[in-house]
């Protein structure tokens, strides 16, 4: 279990490092999706939180290409994740204006995108 | 930030971020829960989190609120790893290395084909301090 988890972890930094190719990376998360499904009791679908105290288990989610965007605010996680502003040239004002742009669209005023944590009150 | 935001937005970026050529994403992954004592914590905040602690843990004088040390629980392992006693060190060594770069080096193979621990006089060095550190915070 602790042996998954480590590989979990490495697999997972060598791809948001751009190590490894999102093949690479696709052929391996399905060897070690089927362990976690071997290893882990099988859940009730979407629950996002733990289910009771002792609950240590390791489950399945899609993630994004934002860095810490469970803690941080939606904006600051695009902005400083390497993979969005690498596409959108977060460098320069007319980048920062397609981030703003991108978020705009998405329905999002700018005040709502800054509150902060999209997990911090699940809870 | 609202509830029907959290669920929706991978679908809306998703359908949004192509004009933008943001391609891929989201990508499948994994994250662990911690009971009740902390939110599930996924594979990606973690590799920062280990990541930041093997780069900084203990070496760079750093103000960390007490929030932050709450996201993920063992990960970090309380505030006294945040001392700024370790800089002054690091930034010794690492003058060290840019005087007498050549040297240096050259030294270092030596004392290692003989087999002596180096730098006797400064102890563990930061690197290998952020690495047990690292260390630590993934075991159970």
């Amino acid at each position: 279990m602790l042996t998954l988890r480590l590989a979990i972890l490495g697999l997972t930094y060598q791809y948001t490092t751009s190590h490894i190719s999102r093949e690479h990376y696709d052929k391996y998360h399905s060897i070690y999706y089927d362990e976690v499904f071997r290893l882990n009791p099988p859940l009730p679908l979407d629950s996002s939180t733990s289910l009771h105290p002792d609950d240590l288990s390791v489950r399945a989610t899609d993630e994004l290409r934002f860095t810490l965007f469970r803690h941080w605010t939606l904006y600051d996680a695009m902005y400083h994740s390497s993979y969005v502003a690498s596409k959108l040239g977060i460098w320069k004002e007319k980048g920062r204006k397609r981030l703003t742009g991108l978020l705009a669209k998405m329905g999002l005023v700018t005040l709502l995108s800054c509150s902060r944590g999209l997990s911090a009150d699940v809870r | 930030m609202d509830m029907d935001l959290k669920k929706q937005l991978h679908s809306k970026l998703s359908a949004i971020a192509p004009e933008y050529g943001l391609v891929e994403l989201s990508y499948p992954s994994f994250m662990r829960c911690y009971g009740y004592r902390s939110l599930p914590l996924s594979a990606a905040d973690a590799v920062e989190a280990v990541s930041a602690l093997l780069d900084v843990a203990g070496g760079v004088k750093m103000e960390v609120e007490v929030e932050g040390a709450r996201n993920g629980g063992e990960w970090f392992s309380g505030g006294k790893l945040w001392e700024a006693s370790g800089e002054a060190r690091r930034a010794d060594e690492r003058e060290k290395v840019s005087t007498s770069g050549g040297e240096a080096r050259e030294g270092r193979i030596e004392a290692d084909s003989t087999n002596e621990p180096e730098e006797k006089n400064t102890g563990v060095p930061w690197w290998a301090k952020n690495f047990w550190t690292a260390f630590d915070a993934l075991s159970e």
